[in-house]
């Protein structure tokens, strides 16, 4: 492409037009100490448009150039008459070789090609040679991700919430998307925990004709949630726990009879009887921590006393 | 050939043909069913392609009929598994998924990509069918594991003509499983009792929200007393049974429609199994079918890793389903379709070992009703 590097007055950049934009980056401050420092070493590259300048790359320089006060810059300046897939092109070129894209920078430069090439076929060619994803169900995603509001967004990018979890929250309402981020602000927690309740929460308000909302502003999540007595990981496995025994009430109500029935065994702490997964097949587990000879002897007498109290057949219902 | 007209079927919107089965006498037949479709000669690997590409594969692959050849193996075994009773089923490999749309149909993440095929190089099914009747000890097989029987009966002479060919002869029962009521071309055939019809049974409200495009339950059971009135012995599967509030009294009422049109000395087995299927399709089932509420049950992961309802949950349903034909229908056999011993034996009263094995109970039911030969 035909660039002419040039100086422009920075009030004819039109700095509101964010249509190129692909990083998420906002913190400045190290990018402002260099430029104080040596300048600006990599000009913008900017459209010449009827209105003024749009930015295609540089909106963080740009903006350092605002915040250090300086009024004239170069720039590379890319002609009127070009078409704006070239000016696509050039907006990732210039972000992909300065850093790998993260998953929602990735999603506007994948949304920005798509802009202009609306069938799939050629979309994957062009995709390909900009090195970013090509994979439809891929592409579907970011196209989702790209949907979402910046707050989701900025999860993803910062790890706090899985691609799958930030996807599944944004198809649902407003409300039950506030009701979530309000849990999961208060009590920090794995992504695969954040998963788990608003899995959990979505099928139990399917089941129940509910919104997600309603099952967790329920007395009993509200209840845990301003307990004193509970620190943030206990509220959280106290939340978890709930909306398990909501959602699988038989097969919880049967592992705590199971465990009522191994309590009553008494077996050593070092000894464990577990039951098929899921009470599907009849295979039970049987798991021993011993040290020596006086250890096993132990918990050979342990596992005797065991089998000879009543309450044992209770960990074999059939 | 019937009417073309089937308004619950999912319209063909595009033919693909393998270049390598452009000229053979079933292309040229299934195809003058679709004057007004657009046709495409086309590599298969290229078919596939635009179908993964599209934005939904699994519907792109309802939409489109592929017309190929099946380089493989007509006659194959069902994938069962270790882990539970398995029938030890046979498989005629006539095609592929299914114009219907039901939100369990594990097809829709079995087939990579999901697309409706049609095999039409029949006369390398027929050679293999003859050298499989002449040889075999199996007494079963049917068509209705990766495709449903009866919507090639619609377009094609292919059912008309596995029909004709299992009369003549007295080893094997085909069986054709369908969810349609398309069985005007089955009149008059010579049969010889030798072919089952069979049908997928659900209650309404589960065939309401959950099997997009088939036949009522109504239309099901019309279909079925036509076959009967045609001499053609009759099959129902209960699967998947679905577990909800309330549904058992759902499925008694099936029951007792079936019962009141269907005469029990002509069936040959009714199956249970209740809703499995691998986890992925969980998803599938949300994004596709938002109005279903199948996957909101009590699930475990079973030993094939599939999830299957909680077992006492399981066992509970078919208890008052097994009670509900027992009262109507104390002779038909029933059986289990991918069920642990211990559920047989906690609801059947016995194991299928302790008789021989799944197997050689349903031989000896097709044997009875279809007049097969016994050695």
């Amino acid at each position: 492409m035909d660039f002419n590097v040039c100086e422009v007055a920075l009030h004819r950049i039109d700095q509101e037009d964010h249509s190129f934009r692909i990083t998420t980056q906002r913190d400045k401050s190290s990018l402002l100490e260099s430029m104080a420092t040596i300048g600006l070493l990599v000009p913008p590259v900017l459209w010449s448009q009827p209105s003024g300048l749009t930015i295609v790359s540089g909106f963080r320089r740009i903006q350092a150039c605002q915040r250090l006060g300086i009024q004239r810059l170069a720039a590379r300046l890319v002609p009127a008459d070009t078409q704006p897939l070239a000016c696509v092109r050039m907006a990732v070129i210039e972000n992909t070789t300065q850093r790998p894209l993260n998953l929602v920078e990735t999603a506007r430069a994948v949304q920005l090609v798509k802009k202009w090439i609306p069938d799939y076929s050629e979309l994957t060619a062009e995709l390909t040679a900009l090195e970013l994803p090509t994979s439809r169900a891929l592409v579907d995603k970011l196209e989702r991700l790209n949907r979402l509001n910046r707050d989701l967004q900025a999860a993803v990018v910062d790890g706090e919430v899985s691609l799958a979890v930030a996807l599944e929250t944004g198809l649902m309402s407003p409300s039950d998307q506030k009701v979530i981020w309000k849990i999961f602000s208060a009590l920090p927690m794995s992504v695969s925990k954040q998963k788990e309740v608003v899995s959990l929460a979505r099928d139990i308000a399917g089941r129940d004709h509910q919104t997600v909302g309603d099952v967790l502003q329920s007395d009993a999540i509200q209840t845990i949630l301003h307990s004193d007595q509970f620190d943030r990981n206990q509220k959280t496995a106290a939340i978890r726990r709930h909306l398990r025994m909501v959602r699988y009430p038989n097969l919880s109500q049967a592992e705590l009879q199971y465990q009522a029935a191994l309590a009553a065994l008494k077996l050593d702490s070092h000894m464990r009887i577990d039951p098929p997964p899921g009470f599907e097949g009849n295979l039970f587990t049987l798991s021993l921590r011993f040290r020596n000879r006086r250890d096993l002897e132990a918990a050979y007498r342990n596992l005797g006393a065991a089998l000879e109290n009543p309450a044992i057949d209770s960990l074999f219902p059939h | 050939m019937q009417t073309k007209s089937f308004p619950n079927l999912n319209p063909i919107r595009r033919i693909y043909i393998d270049p390598a089965v452009e000229h053979m006498p079933q292309t040229l037949e299934i195809l003058q069913n679709f004057d007004d479709v657009p046709q495409k000669v086309c590599p298969t690997d290229q078919v596939f392609e635009i179908i993964n590409q599209s934005s939904d594969p699994i519907q792109t692959g309802k939409e489109v009929l592929l017309l190929t050849a099946n380089k493989g193996r007509f006659i194959r075994g069902c994938p069962g598994t270790r882990h539970y009773e398995c029938c030890r089923y046979v498989i005629l490999h006539v095609g592929t998924y299914c114009p219907m749309d039901c939100a369990y149909c594990i097809l829709q993440t079995f087939f990579h990509p999901p697309v409706l095929q049609y095999f039409v190089n029949h006369e390398d099914m027929l050679a293999e069918l003859d050298h499989f009747l002449e040889t075999t000890s199996q007494r079963r097989i049917g068509t209705g594991e990766y495709t449903d029987s009866l919507i090639w009966s619609h377009w094609t002479t292919l059912v008309a003509n596995l029909v004709q060919r299992f009369g003549r002869q007295s080893q094997v029962a085909l069986e054709l499983k369908t969810k349609t009521n398309l069985v005007k071309n089955l009149e008059n055939l010579a049969h010889n009792r030798k072919t089952i019809l069979a049908w997928s049974l659900n209650t309404e409200s589960v065939i309401r929200e959950n099997e997009v495009g088939t036949a009522s339950l109504k239309e099901r059971l019309d279909a079925a007393l036509s076959c009967q009135q045609w001499g053609y012995p009759l099959a129902f599967h209960f699967d998947p049974i679905i577990i909800a509030d309330g549904i058992e009294d759902e499925y008694l009422a099936v029951i007792r429609e079936l019962f009141d049109r269907i005469d029990p000395d002509n069936i040959v087995w009714i199956s249970l199994g209740s809703l499995r299927c691998m986890p992925p399709l969980k998803a599938i089932i949300h994004r596709r079918f938002p109005q279903s509420r199948i996957m909101y049950g009590e699930f475990i992961s079973g030993l094939d890793n599939k999830l299957r309802y909680f077992k006492p949950l399981r066992i509970n349903i078919y208890r008052q389903i097994i009670s509900g034909i027992r009262k109507m229908a104390p002779q038909v056999p029933l059986y289990f379709c991918m069920e642990s011993g211990d559920v047989w034996e906690q609801t059947m009263g016995f194991r299928p070992d302790a008789k021989g094995g799944l197997a050689n109970l349903l031989d000896g039911s097709a044997i009875k009703q279809c007049n097969l030969n016994s050695s």
